[in-house]
């Protein structure tokens, strides 16, 4: 019993990390209509900031501080914001596909930094034994304690995306991806308003990138692929519903789940059909998205904008 | 208490999975799960049917001589970690925690094999042996004693090129190597031992795979320190062969020192024999005892008319098996500590040699209460204190168009 509840709890903060950074996109490409390609960027600025703090001394790359973790993650929180906000500055005056063109090259342009910055990040050899909140309680309970942080830290994060897509705020940034012009002549800065987004979903973004480093304990150039990172996160998105917090997190699990039970699947086969397996996977999800798309492209929730009251 | 902490709906799906999941089990009979983590899908995949091959051929070898412990079967429990640390990270959480395995294959690249040891393995005190992990970093992982390769570290590699390169009379070479854990660590290796014996590196160049030209940083190469050779650590298609030609066409080099990644008969077909007269090599030569190979490759070419039982790694992961079946024979049962514990026992000397195909008369001897030494093929797979096997490096030279083996050297 206790492997599988393990197993479990492994999908489950997995499935919380992705909740955290489909929250993020969320904010940013349902409530407000900005298409960025780039999560990647602003995971790998949060995952190697927050290493970078919490690892002990090594020849191969910048360390030693010994941060704990909470004193990190809001700071990995930071560079992504940080790392935003000049994006944003320049970018968001892009019409939309312009914005997704300039997130990529971001995205590629740090994958290049880190594997090159030695000093910093390690080069390919990436920063290993970052430590685990909670792993000294050992196991089980420290891999339980470490799923109810991040459960904490999404339920957090929801309750925050709540309170924004409720507020005067949020209703400007829906108001700003529908229909600029009018929200122009209402007396809204759209360019602002798409800076203040932009940021606040790299910064949740920044925060799942050092939850995701800690998980795994390492991080390195080769961690940070854009499937895994930038597709199967929109892909998440759009599966549970974009503009809905919900539908967001909805989506993660059940992608994070699907693409779980695929992988135990494909194991279960024999030899070369496991080889093949393991691109059908993708394939899936590449069409689990298409069929999406066509049949229920509001996801599983929909968007509900909050009625007047 | 589990399913307070992790929700109704989670425990729900925790208990249909144990309906359907086989459970682990101790009762005699049930088959003993050994998990491999290869890299089938991304960068790696081209070196992985072989190495299933490989891995395929041990286990049936193994089962048609009457399984370990009494009659059990060895299952094997497959993943592919797409050549990406933290899908190696998932699929080894799965394997460790829902398929219950008692010792993993794998996994393949030097980078994935310090992630899934440090955030899976050494926690949960699973042995894993690497076939094909070569960065020296993995033996300085604090690993209590789980992590071991059959794969030579690239540091012997390094070392030996550094030493073989003087003694062929060259005093100044250019470094260039490939931005990755392969190339750093065997370049960084190469140059220490070269600098040991009195040779001076002129300049060192990191590429990015898959470049249409490396004309610039072959100039800056070539200007710098006038090199006498260029030393070269990368792989054929992904811009090591474009880096020969670039040199050649321009006249920067025309003595290259390559290792193991350009040991590959394209190579000479791309920039021609006659260009590489003059350069030479090294990899990871076979330490096997030419007995304990030629039964290992009549058995895998019996098995896969199609594969080639010389290909890169294959006899490691054959050897790896083969290890983690004997270890769990004199164990005594699919406990991954006693399995640890038994590894050095049953491949190091002393003890009885037994070989490729030879897992019946092991059983047998360590029934009687025998030491036994396992004698692989890929070498005498002794495990050293760091779980590395000692191995020998080969040093290689194109002759008359091909590629020829001058020296099988241990240090």
């Amino acid at each position: 019993m206790e492997p599988f509840a393990l197993y479990f709890a492994t999908i489950l903060t997995l499935a919380g990390i992705y909740a955290a950074l489909t929250l993020g996109l969320n904010l940013q490409w349902g409530l407000t209509g900005l298409m960025n390609f780039g999560p990647l960027a602003f995971v790998a600025v949060g995952a190697y900031t927050s290493a970078i703090l919490t690892v002990g001394g090594s020849a191969q790359h910048l360390g030693g501080f010994g941060w704990p973790w909470w004193l990190a993650w809001p700071l990995a929180a930071l560079a992504g914001a940080l790392l935003a906000l000049p994006i944003g500055a320049i970018s968001l005056r892009l019409r939309a596909d312009y914005l997704a063109i300039a997130t990529i090259g971001i995205a590629e342009i740090l994958r290049l930094i880190v594997r090159n910055e030695d000093w910093l990040t390690g080069g390919p050899l990436g920063i290993p034994g970052i430590p685990r909140p909670f792993e000294g309680l050992g196991l089980p309970w420290g891999q339980f304690a470490y799923l109810a942080l991040v459960a904490a830290v999404v339920a957090g994060l929801y309750a925050m995306a709540q309170a924004t897509a409720r507020s005067p705020f949020g209703r400007t940034l829906r108001a700003i991806r529908d229909d600029e012009e009018a929200a122009k002549a209402a007396g809204k800065n759209p360019a602002a308003f798409r800076l203040q987004a932009f940021v606040l979903g790299a910064a949740c973004m920044g925060l799942a990138g050092a939850m995701l480093a800690h998980f795994f304990k390492f991080m390195g150039p080769d961690a940070l692929d854009p499937v895994t990172a930038t597709f199967l996160v929109w892909v998440m998105l759009i599966a549970g519903g974009s503009g809905n917090n919900l539908g967001a997190i909805l989506g993660a699990v059940a992608v994070w789940a699907l693409w779980a039970a695929t992988d135990w699947l494909a194991g279960q086969l024999p030899g070369e059909l496991a080889t093949r397996a393991a691109y059908v996977r993708l394939f899936l999800i590449g069409l689990a998205l298409q069929l999406i798309l066509l049949y229920r492209p509001q996801g599983l929730i929909g968007e509900r904008p909050p009625r007047p009251a | 208490m589990i399913h307070s902490t992790i929700g109704r709906r989670a425990a729900l799906a925790l208990g249909a999975a144990t309906l359907i999941l086989p459970r682990p089990g101790r009762a005699q009979g049930e088959a003993v799960r050994i998990g491999a983590i290869l890299s089938a899908s991304g960068g790696l995949a081209a070196f992985v049917p072989p190495i299933r091959a490989g891995i395929a051929l041990a286990l049936e070898e193994i089962n048609a001589a009457g399984g370990v412990l009494n009659g059990r079967r060895l299952q094997l429990v497959e993943a592919d970690d797409q050549t990406n640390p933290q899908v190696g990270v998932t699929v080894a959480t799965r394997l460790v925690q829902a398929d219950n395995v008692a010792a993993i294959i794998g996994p393949m690249a030097s980078g994935i094999t310090i992630a899934v040891a440090n955030a899976v393995t050494i926690p949960a005190g699973v042995p894993i042996i690497s076939p094909s992990a070569t960065a020296p970093a993995i033996s300085a992982l604090q690993d209590n004693d789980t992590v071991f390769r059959t794969a030579v570290p690239d540091g012997l590699q390094g070392q030996v090129l550094g030493r073989v390169t003087r003694e062929r009379g060259i005093e100044r070479v250019a470094v260039m190597a490939i931005n990755n854990d392969y190339g750093r660590g065997l370049s960084a290796a190469f140059a220490e031992a070269f600098r040991g014996h009195g040779g001076t590196v002129t300049a060192t160049q990191n590429f990015e795979e898959n470049r249409p030209s490396y004309r610039a940083e072959l100039q800056t190469l070539a200007g710098r320190g006038s090199p006498q050779a260029l030393m070269l650590v990368g792989y054929p298609a992904s811009g090591g062969n474009t880096i020969l030609r670039n040199s050649i066409e321009n006249g920067f080099f025309n003595r290259f020192v390559l290792t193991d990644g350009m040991r590959d008969q394209s190579v000479v077909e791309a920039v021609g024999a006659r260009a590489l007269q003059g350069s030479f090599g090294t990899a990871p030569g076979t330490a096997a005892a030419p007995e304990q190979r030629r039964k290992y490759e009549e058995a895998f070419r019996r098995a896969n008319p199609n594969l080639d039982p010389g290909a890169a790694f294959v006899a490691q992961a054959y050897d790896a098996a083969y290890v983690i079946a004997l270890a769990i024979q004199r164990a005594g049962a699919p406990d991954r500590a006693a399995i640890r514990g038994a590894l050095r026992e049953v491949a190091n000397a002393p003890g009885e040699v037994v070989g490729p195909g030879e897992f019946a008369r092991a059983r047998d001897l360590l029934a009687q209460g025998q030491a036994v030494n396992y004698e692989g093929a890929s070498g005498p797979i002794e495990f050293n204190q760091q779980g590395d096997a000692q191995g020998r490096i080969e040093v290689w030279e194109v002759q008359d168009g091909r590629i020829t083996v001058v020296a099988n050297l241990a240090e």
